[in-house]
């Protein structure tokens, strides 16, 4: 039996009330949960996101390899592996071009991985393929596309354009590239310099002449791709791309870099006075120019500034003398290699003596059996292609 | 039939040029890097290599002069194909062992043209 004074136990507690309790925290704790809520959320939607891009990306990365693949199936198919006549190497102008179009090349997709793999193969065939890929261009009209783009405002597809169309060798009219020429971005202007040189039909190199803006390394050596194999590249314009008409080191590297390759002698009153820019570069590339396309006057002359040229300089005489094939200067390098103190001269001047083969190797292999140990070691690493290339 | 390994970074080139000497009835093996190639030659005989010498794991100078150190492939003749036009590293690949270069980009006649003659050379077969 219950006893009286006992107090009367509920059936059932109270129920939990998240109002209640919500209610009876305090303001900061309050604050403080909602920007923990806020921040799981958004951490939570940021992953979802992130995921659903990814996944987007990875499905359009497989499409597109998808394509490439399909693209270069084609592409070998009706160009590298076509059947063209035995004995001859002609170029085909009646392609099946039906696979391209159910690629379906309105698509711009499409149309891009196209356009890269034809370059791609440019890149590695030259001759029948080559002319070939740019005849399948022009005959899938895709030059149009490229010459539309280049109305475009945004910079990056008109020098995407640009690139395009001179990789595929297409030619620009000449108007529209002086108008690039003068646009506010480097790339389209490097593009629409190396068009002019390409398609120029006489003095390939005038473009440069005024230019009042540094030549880059890549513009360089694009143009000297481009008119090494000119019957027109003249001393007159060399001339004019050296000191003391020209002081830019861009142009003057270009200029020495085509004199050795033309063998242009003419450029040597040129080649002399940049024996002494300050750009160490451009005058290690000059005095192997004059060692290189010197007569004995200017190979003297380099000996004697030996004395008082830099250390770059200095290794870069020793380099000339070893191209410059007589033995006038074998003493010379000889002592250098047995009596300097710098480990770099006697390196050059090892591999200097070696290039005079055979004109030097009666004294090569005197040196390789009386020398120190460090100098023997030396001429071997020298002798060595393998250990040269490491 | 002779066997050719080609030995380039790219799989585009590999596989227009295989396709290409397959068509003229060699059997080609590809191989994409250096260390690839090394451990096909150390599985099979080959009668040429055709070899870039710009590539991962072990360069073409590096492949060249493992080639020339084994007995079994001393014979194999190797062409050199690269964007390479250098003067003293093409005097380096000859010094090397290399027995024919050709440079990026390629005219595929000329390709068939020194493949054929350095696979048909008597000297290249083996003692």
């Amino acid at each position: 039996m219950r006893s009286m004074w006992l107090p009367e136990l509920s059936a059932t507690p109270p129920a939990f009330s998240w109002h209640f309790a919500w209610k009876s925290l305090p303001v900061f704790i309050k604050i403080c949960l909602l920007i923990a809520l806020a921040a799981m959320l958004g951490a939570a939607l940021a992953m979802i996101s992130i995921t659903v891009r990814r996944n987007a990306l990875q499905k359009q990365e497989a499409l597109m390899e998808q394509l490439a693949r399909q693209v270069n199936e084609l592409l070998l198919n009706t160009i590298v592996l076509s059947p063209t006549p035995k004995g001859r190497s002609m170029v085909r102008a009646d392609f099946d071009t039906s696979g391209f179009y159910k690629l379906g090349l309105s698509v711009k997709k499409v149309n891009q991985v196209l356009v890269e793999e034809m370059i791609h193969y440019r890149n590695y065939f030259s001759g029948t393929i080559a002319e070939q890929i740019r005849k399948l261009y022009l005959g899938l009209s895709l030059h149009k596309a490229a010459l539309l783009r280049l109305q475009k405002k945004s910079w990056e597809s008109r020098s995407n354009a640009l690139a395009e169309l001179f990789k595929m060798d297409i030619e620009v009219p000449r108007e529209r590239l002086q108008e690039l020429l003068r646009s506010d971005n480097r790339y389209i202007r490097e593009y629409a310099r190396l068009m002019l040189i390409k398609f120029s039909k006489a003095d390939p190199l005038a473009v440069l002449f005024e230019l009042d803006e540094p030549l880059s390394q890549w513009e360089q050596l694009e143009i000297f791709l481009l008119v090494k194999d000119r019957a027109d590249i003249t001393a007159a314009a060399l001339q004019k791309l050296l000191p003391p008409a020209n002081s830019q080191a861009g142009l003057n590297m270009l200029a020495v870099k085509l004199a050795i390759h033309f063998h242009l002698r003419q450029a040597l009153p040129g080649l002399l006075l940049l024996a002494d820019a300050t750009d160490p570069r451009l005058r290690t590339e000059a005095i192997l120019a004059i060692g290189l396309l010197g007569n004995t006057q200017s190979q003297q002359y380099l000996r004697d500034a030996y004395s008082w040229q830099t250390h770059e300089g200095r290794l870069a005489i020793i380099r000339a003398l070893g191209q410059i094939q007589n033995s006038r200067h074998m003493r010379f390098l000889e002592n250098e290699f047995l009596y300097s103190d710098d480990f770099e001269t006697k390196k050059y001047a090892a591999e200097a003596l070696i290039r005079l083969y055979p004109l030097s190797k009666a004294t090569v292999d005197r040196l390789a059996g009386n020398t120190e140990p460090e100098n023997q070691v030396i001429l071997q690493h020298s002798l060595d292609p393998l250990i040269n290339a490491s | 039939m002779k066997h050719i390994l080609i030995v380039d970074s790219d799989p585009l080139f590999t596989q227009a040029v295989s396709s290409v000497l397959a068509q003229e009835d060699f059997n080609v093996t590809t191989a994409l890097n250096g260390k690839d190639a090394a451990n096909k030659l150390r599985l099979s005989r080959y009668d040429l290599l055709i070899t870039d010498v710009l590539m991962s794991y072990n360069t073409g100078l590096e492949l060249l002069s493992e080639v020339r150190r084994k007995d079994r492939h001393r014979h194999t003749p190797v062409l050199v194909v690269t964007g390479i036009s250098h003067e003293h590293k093409i005097a380096d690949w000859f010094k090397a062992g290399a027995d024919a270069y050709l440079k990026k980009p390629l005219d595929m006649p000329t390709l068939l043209l020194s493949v054929k003659q350095l696979v048909a050379d008597e000297k290249y077969v083996a003692a």
